[in-house]
């Protein structure tokens, strides 16, 4: 397994016409977060099309399979990827957390008027807004969140308020 | 970096830009690249400091 290429990852999924927006760590980044983030969440459309897309490129094209070392090699399916439990996978350009819904029961057409386009590699790619993720970690009480919070809340300021002159 | 009053900010040196004005002034896709970019260091970093304390880890065994 190589070095994380998560831009390659996303444009991956993206060139594949899968439905999904990205949300977590790298959804603040794409906004100017100066955060580092390891791995790619996003949440997928549960239609059975969009399903069958993403799992024909996850196992196909990302040789994905679930993050436990430990037992045998388990392949994501249309039939995990229907519910909407969390997904936490390897992929050949790093870890993906496939997720259904997120808290709150949030799935993507709920998150979908609370995301904003991005380009990556001429790929046009839903992120979840920065004002909707601090939202989303002021609900958690995880020590990990609460210090992402504080980067997350300035880069919001800073972004939705007039610069200093 | 430091954190005053709920602002996260650099130490300033000769520089008045912060880290996020910094992320800021790159597109989205560039932003996402810097991301792998401190990745790839990180791994860099990891693979080093392991590869480092092997030679301890070996002195520490034979001594036992």
């Amino acid at each position: 397994m190589g070095s994380p290429d998560l831009k390659n990852l996303i444009a991956t999924l993206a060139s594949h016409d899968v439905e999904f927006i990205v949300v977590g760590g790298l959804a603040a980044v794409a906004q100017g977060a100066p955060i580092v983030t390891q791995d790619v969440d996003i949440v997928h459309r549960r239609t059975p099309e969009n399903i069958a897309r993403l799992v024909e490129v996850l196992v196909h094209t990302l040789d994905a399979r679930h993050r436990d070392r430990t037992g045998p090699v388990i392949r994501p399916t249309v039939e995990v990827l229907s519910g909407s439990g969390h997904s936490l996978l390897q992929t050949n350009l790093g870890p993906l957390d496939v997720l259904g819904a997120i808290e709150g029961g949030r799935d993507f057409d709920a998150l979908l008027p609370r995301s904003r386009l991005i380009e990556i590699r001429s790929h046009r790619v839903h992120v979840l807004e920065l004002a909707m993720l601090v939202e989303l970690k002021r609900g958690s009480t995880r020590p990990k969140d609460q210090l992402v919070l504080l980067v997350l809340e300035d880069t919001l300021r800073r972004t939705t308020e007039p610069h200093d002159p | 970096m430091s954190v005053t009053r709920g602002r996260l900010e650099i130490v300033k040196y000769d520089s008045d830009v912060t880290l996020i004005d910094a992320m800021l002034a790159l597109t989205p896709e560039e932003r996402i690249d810097q991301n792998d970019r401190m990745l790839r260091t990180l791994e860099e970093l990891r693979d080093g400091l392991a590869r480092s304390e092997e030679p301890h880890r070996d002195a520490r065994q034979s001594r036992r």
